[in-house]
């Protein structure tokens, strides 16, 4: 049976050239085949965790293990890491080099050293899962900045890794844009067992589209859990410059304000008409008594 | 304005495979510059004009908007070409006395400066027939087919992406600067100005070491291994295109010696 925990980061330290602390002992878990999300505000070192589970961000002290072996940061160990790690940036102008669609996400492609079918297959596959099949021979700078994002994901999708980073995927979409990546991913993850962890400030996702949740700030992990129980943990929520999701905050102030007695937490909108279908259910019962 | 290249994106002979467009529009300037004969430049020009209006489907608007730019140049170009200076002012058609000497236009220089313009602009439609159906991308491939090194075509078309992204980052700055009234007078222009130029320089270095990372995270090891998309393209028919070429020919070799026009 394989680890339950695809990567692990043990007292992860790194530093930026300039001497900025970006990591400051990091100790984390991210299990295999579920959505892991990273929040955190500004600066708290997602994006910086996220480089150094990738191989890109090399450790001062600590180190990040992948399955159950360290990083080896080799020319060799690094391909073969990042053929398994695969990492989708914040900036699509950033990812996309090549000149057309087609080319660019052929290129991870052909480093791995694929024979030309294998490779032809996969990117026309890999077009046709994130929806960008008829920009193939687009140029580049043609695309939408959401069609730049998914034509980024496919680049990295084409691949096949075993574990996707994807650093504030939803970050300048439109609300059904982010949300439709979002269920993407959720679904990618369903059906192929992808691992993914997602960097994001974006709150409301996080109960809706992630198993996992882990709290960053100042580069350290103030909280990891499921997400569920982020609700008992909001305190250092809030800590890490975020805040609930508007739902939770709303049954929050329900209970500490109002003098709600409801019977749990809800985050997202399904969970909330639960518990208030009951609280319906409750008050009928009293009242036919 | 919309780019070229938006014009050779979604134009109807995209498809067309590039290396036929070369050879449909690269021989008639060869042939142009050959003849030296305004009737056959314009014959030329007329062709080019067409493809690209009816068969590229340009708006003949657009195009002749486009036409403006080279033309703009043409004008002062062939001007100093047609102006001569000399003693005697009976040599000029018109001519103006300038301390001692005369400034004027001269039949000779006249019908030089004609000549010039035409050839020229025939030259600009065979090249416009290019960049209005080939996208700079296809051109690249077509290079390599014809045995161009692959760094340099790699170097083009990584030139070409990012001279996109920096024009766009640069009229969003100078946007951004004219909001602050950083274009108000001469003093403040060529501060913005300054300011813009050494901000771009910074932003072209974060934007290099970003796209290396993110060109390490797939495996980049040096070299640029990219595939092509599978050649959707259509061959037409290089008979139709030798049958253009060697009419065009005929009626070069028969002006060229005089026996026509």
């Amino acid at each position: 049976m394989a680890s339950p925990d695809i990567l692990r980061t043990e007292a992860l330290r790194c530093v930026w050239q300039d001497g900025t602390v970006a990591l400051d002992g990091v100790d984390l878990s991210i299990r295999t085949g579920e959505v892991t999300a990273l929040l955190g505000g500004n600066g708290a070192g997602k994006s910086s965790l996220l480089l150094g589970l990738n191989g890109i961000l090399k450790p001062r002290s600590g180190r990040v293990l992948f399955g159950d072996e360290p990083l080896d940061y080799s020319v060799k160990g690094l391909k073969s890491l990042r053929q398994e790690v695969g990492i989708v940036f914040q900036n699509p102008d950033a990812q996309l080099f090549a000149s057309s669609v087609y080319e660019d996400i052929s290129f991870g492609l052909c480093n791995l050293g694929l024979p030309e079918p294998e490779a032809r297959r996969r990117i026309d596959a890999a077009m046709e899962l994130v929806g960008v099949a008829e920009l193939a021979r687009k140029s580049v700078h043609h695309l939408s900045f959401g069609q730049k994002k998914r034509v980024a994901l496919a680049g990295v999708l084409a691949m096949e890794p075993s574990v996707l980073l994807l650093d504030e995927p939803t970050a300048g979409l439109d609300p059904q844009g982010a949300d439709a990546i979002m269920r993407f991913i959720r679904d990618l993850q369903r059906s192929s067992g992808m691992t993914v962890v997602v960097a994001t400030h974006d709150i409301e996702m996080v109960p809706l589209f992630c198993d996992r949740a882990c709290v960053m700030e100042r580069g350290r992990v103030l909280f990891e859990g499921e997400v569920a129980s982020m609700f008992e943990h909001r305190d250092l929520v809030r800590k890490a410059g975020l805040r609930l999701p508007r739902i939770a905050h709303l049954i929050e102030i329900l209970v500490s304000k109002d003098g709600f007695t409801l019977p749990g937490n809800a985050m997202t909108i399904g969970q909330a008409r639960k518990i208030l279908k009951q609280l319906n259910v409750k008050s009928d019962e009293n009242r036919s008594v | 304005m919309r780019t070229l290249d938006h014009y050779a994106a979604s134009s109807r002979l995209r498809d067309v495979a590039p290396g036929y467009k070369l050879l449909y529009a690269l021989p008639p300037i060869a042939m142009v510059l050959w003849v030296d004969s305004v009737p056959f430049s314009l014959l030329v020009f007329g062709l080019m004009s067409a493809s690209v209006v009816l068969k590229g489907g340009v708006r003949p608007a657009d195009y002749l908007r486009w036409l403006l730019l080279p033309a703009g140049f043409l004008v002062i170009g062939t001007a100093a070409v047609a102006v001569d200076v000399s003693a005697h002012p009976e040599a000029f058609i018109v001519s103006a006395p300038v301390v001692g000497a005369h400034i004027g236009v001269t039949s000779a220089g006249l019908a030089m400066a004609i000549h010039l313009a035409f050839k020229a602009m025939a030259s600009v439609s065979c090249l416009y027939f290019i960049a209005f159906t080939t996208p700079v991308a296809d051109l690249g491939r077509s290079m390599s087919a014809l045995g161009v090194p692959a760094l340099f075509i790699e170097m083009t078309l990584l030139v070409y992406r990012f001279v996109f992204l920096l024009f766009e980052t640069a009229s969003e700055m100078a946007t951004a600067q004219r909001s602050r009234l950083g274009y108000a007078g001469t003093v403040a222009s060529f501060r913005s100005l300054a300011l813009l130029g050494s901000n771009l320089f910074f932003f072209s270095a974060r934007r290099a070491e970003e796209v290396y990372v993110a060109m390490e995270c797939r495996g980049y090891d040096g070299s640029i291994r990219i595939l092509a998309p599978s050649s959707g393209a259509r061959q037409p028919s290089l008979a139709g295109i030798a049958l253009v070429e060697a009419a065009l020919l005929c009626v070069a070799v028969a002006t060229h010696f005089g026996r026509l026009f």
